[in-house]
């Protein structure tokens, strides 16, 4: 099987070299056949990549331990779903993984945009792109590579009896599929970057690359987007801290393309509407791509250390000169272009929804600074002071925080916003009643006697988003009933599916308001430690957490502990929770297993830390306000991602969307 | 009988450390002293108050010790700049405003400002009668958002002249 795995990961090497150089050559003899021989290499490529990862998962189903990967982060008790997730649990075999996927999306480009007028040049990018990877998973992470003994007589192999077993704190349904859509999340964005680069390599620099790729961004940002969500859930509900978010490099890594991904989703409108921002758009889309790239170097390198974080030196530089070298060449190219990329139009005046969407942006980059600077600090400071020093969440909070809220004003803002310039009329008459709900909800916080600064500004904003939003959908409703009749329920679905991207665009809006709610509630979290006997009880509010019992029990994978307590409040029982300790029986590594009490108002977040030496039971009880909008507010931003990826179905909107020239025509 | 056994064995293999009373952990300098302070395990990057770590040898010896300094009367702020000394900056959660560290608080405001600056420099210089007239470049480009009822109304004049 592993001369499968070695055998695919070479084709997918010379397949994408092949791919490089026949579009190239296709292009320079006007070549059709070899421009299509060099997509159809991509797309063989992603079958043998396929191929490599179905070898490396046989191997793990096999409880083959004769390979180091596999034996790394397997045991043969693992049950056989964790034995699939433990491919990506490693450096080698998430790097395999991450070829694929990303060959996935290349293949999906290279059939479905075939006759694009750019494809050569994407397919040059892409086969650059991948091929670096491919050689990584070759010759620098092989995850097919076998254990060895060394004796005197040189390496014999050696076949343990059992593997080291998956990190039990990985053991999670969540991280079965948290690494595959945050990874897809990463690699989707090499679609627009390959396009920008086509685009500014062939001087074609109209709408049409934005055009032809929003749906890939979107989907890209969409997963990534949900990747770091996932992740926050599943270190609230394995890691046992009572938070979701702890400022992580890894974590932070995710977040930053994300940020400039948002940014250029709302850049990219004055773009597609006027022929603005063509410089920014492009290199917000390369910035994008390079920061999807370091951040899997952040994760890989050990360059900053995190709990999640393969560190192999190996790794480090060759990735290095990748990224140093994309960048300059992006450089490049945007810098001998710049007289290509004239605006075909100007800034009409300060209060505009163009110039809303600037002070968006420079938001986002601004909190996409401040995470970056705040992630490479440590390693800066110690390079220049020889100091080393730590930046955490006390950081990143007191600088973000206020970045947030300013987004989340936007958010409101924006759409209020007329396209050229807002006249004080409409700035009275949009602004009003979204105002005046904020500052009601501010108002009312204060006089419930609620104190916390940023947690009533959060308030009182997204009261003031949600009401912009509400005002948006009614205006719309009332003018197509106006224009049509009908209830008000068929209007509003008629309104929603002519214009998918902008009503879309108002729900992911909404849950973006629900999740800062959720956010909000971090300001009022309390937790309360208590060593319990049988009988008694610890109060946290009104909520009281009597220990009951101390049952303990064992699985083939690993002995537990757990402590049975009741939770009641106002003195009424709620329910029984058990949160345990885990020792797992492969690493030996003890883990916790939180329950949770969970309704819209806060979170009861029980973890039982262990048994004292008089044989107390040692229980944290995290009161948690508001969790549950976070997770609410996450599904809400799928469900407006998933609207904005359908058609429209209004003829106006398709004509205003399309090119300029197809616009006329569809008319 | 084997599961009561059992139960021992890994209550043995879990135990939190020494019976001590739990209130010490619960106060707001308690709270607010293990917030400024790092795990110093040597990967995790924990808040000291927030390492979940099993028996964890960095949280939970600073944890034990900041709980016994608390008690015996010493004050938050001494508490941490003693640990500063002991175990250098690494250990504080975030840096010190002050020397060259003080750059990890000034430069995202700086970022920010600049590129305030920038925005609102391309908006004057951009700002020109001649763009602002309606027979301007792009024609196309409706004078004003174009409105839920704007939209409607050409929806209905387009199906007309279809």
């Amino acid at each position: 099987m592993h001369h499968l795995g070695n055998f695919s990961m070479m084709a997918v090497v010379v397949l994408c070299a092949y791919a490089v150089v026949a579009s190239l050559l296709g292009v320079r003899k006007q070549s059709s056949q070899l421009v299509d021989s060099a997509r159809r290499a991509l797309v063989a490529a992603a079958g043998f990549s396929a191929l490599s990862v179905a070898a490396l998962l046989a191997l793990f189903l096999a409880d083959d331990f004769r390979f180091e990967y596999v034996a790394s982060y397997s045991a043969a008790a693992l049950p056989w779903y964790y034995k699939v997730s433990a491919l990506w649990a490693g450096n080698d075999g998430s790097l395999l993984f991450w070829t694929f996927l990303m060959l996935v999306f290349a293949a999906a480009c290279a059939i479905s945009r075939k006759r694009d007028e750019l494809m050569p040049h994407v397919v040059a990018t892409l086969g650059g792109v991948i091929l670096f990877f491919a050689y990584m998973n070759l010759w620098v992470c092989n995850p097919f590579g076998q254990l060895a003994e060394i004796t005197a007589a040189g390496p014999i192999p050696f076949t343990p009896g059992d593997g080291n077993g998956l990190n039990p704190l990985l053991q999670h349904p969540i991280m079965a599929i948290h690494p595959p859509i945050l990874y897809t999340g990463y690699v989707g964005f090499v679609i627009p970057f390959a396009f920008c680069v086509a685009a500014l390599w062939t001087r074609r620099l109209d709408a049409a690359w934005i055009q032809n790729t929003r749906r890939w961004t979107l989907i890209a940002w969409f997963f990534l987007g949900s990747g770091i969500l996932l992740g926050g859930r599943w270190a609230y509900v394995e890691l046992g801290w009572g938070g979701y978010w702890g400022w992580d490099p890894v974590e932070n890594a995710a977040l930053m393309p994300w940020l400039t991904g948002t940014a250029f989703l709302h850049s990219v409108m004055i773009q597609e509407r006027k022929g603005m921002l063509k410089i920014w758009n492009a290199g917000l889309v390369i910035a994008t791509y390079l920061l999807c790239v370091f951040g899997t170097f952040l994760t890989r390198s050990g360059i900053v250390s995190s709990v999640h974080a393969f560190a192999s030196s190996e790794f480090a530089w060759r990735f290095l000169v990748f990224i140093v070298a994309a960048a300059i060449l992006s450089a490049a190219l945007l810098v001998t272009r710049v007289k290509d990329l004239r605006t075909e139009n100007e800034l009409e005046a300060v209060v505009s929804r163009e110039s809303g969407f600037l002070f968006n942006n420079l938001l986002l980059l601004a909190a996409c600074f401040a995470v970056l600077w705040g992630t490479l600090f440590p390693v800066l400071s110690e390079a220049v002071q020889g100091e080393q020093i730590s930046v955490g969440a006390p950081f990143f909070n007191r600088v973000n925080v206020p970045l947030g809220l300013a987004l989340l004003l936007m958010t409101g803002v924006g759409p209020l916003l007329a396209w050229r310039r807002s006249s004080l009329d409409s700035l009275k008459r949009n602004f009003t009643v979204p105002l005046l709900s904020g500052l009601a909800a501010g108002v009312l916080l204060f006089a419930l006697g609620m104190r916390h600064p940023y947690a009533i500004l959060c308030f009182a904003m997204s009261a003031f988003v949600v009401v912009t939003i509400g005002s948006e959908f009614h205006r719309g409703v009332r003018a197509r009933r106006a224009h049509r009749g009908g209830g008000y329920g068929t209007a509003l679905v008629d309104l929603v599916q002519r214009n998918t991207r902008r009503y879309g665009g108002y729900i992911v809006h909404f849950g973006i308001v629900l999740l800062f709610i959720g956010f909000a509630g971090n300001a009022f979290n309390k937790d309360v430690i208590a060593d319990l006997n049988r009988g008694e009880s610890t109060a946290i509010g009104p909520w009281k957490v009597t220990l009951q019992d101390l049952p303990g029990g064992e699985t083939p994978v690993y002995n537990w502990l757990g402590a049975q307590v009741l939770l009641s409040k106002h003195d009424e029982p709620v329910g029984i929770f058990q949160p345990r300790r885990q020792l797992d029986k492969a690493t030996g590594q003890a883990t916790s297993e939180v329950r949770r009490h969970a309704t819209f108002q806060e979170d009861i977040y029980l973890v039982f830390s262990g048994i004292t030496e008089d044989g107390r039971a040692t229980v944290h009880v995290y009161r948690n306000p508001l969790v549950r909008w976070v997770w609410i507010g996450a599904f809400v931003m799928f469900l407006g991602t998933v609207l904005t990826l359908l058609p429209d179905r209004s003829p106006v909107r398709r004509a205003e969307t399309a090119p300029r020239g197809a616009a006329l025509e569809a008319v | 009988m084997i599961r009561s056994v059992l139960a021992a064995l890994v209550a043995a293999a879990l135990l939190t450390g020494p019976a001590v009373s739990q209130d010490r952990y619960n106060s707001a300098d308690y709270q607010r002293v293990t917030h400024a302070l790092t795990c110093q395990c040597g990967g995790c990057n924990a808040i000291v108050g927030e390492c979940a770590m099993d028996r964890c040898p960095s949280s939970e010896p600073i944890r034990e010790e900041v709980a016994e300094r608390l008690q015996a009367g010493e004050a938050a702020e001494d508490i941490i700049s003693m640990f500063a000394e002991r175990y250098g900056l690494v250990i504080l959660s975030a840096p010190p405003a002050s020397g060259l560290h003080l750059s990890a608080w000034i430069l995202p405001g700086v970022f920010l400002l600049g590129g305030a600056a920038v925005v609102f420099t391309v908006l004057r210089r951009r700002r020109s009668p001649a763009a602002a007239a309606p027979a301007g470049g792009d024609a196309a480009v409706p004078a004003v958002e174009a409105s839920p009822e704007v939209l409607a109304r050409i929806e209905r004049d387009v199906e007309q002249i279809r």
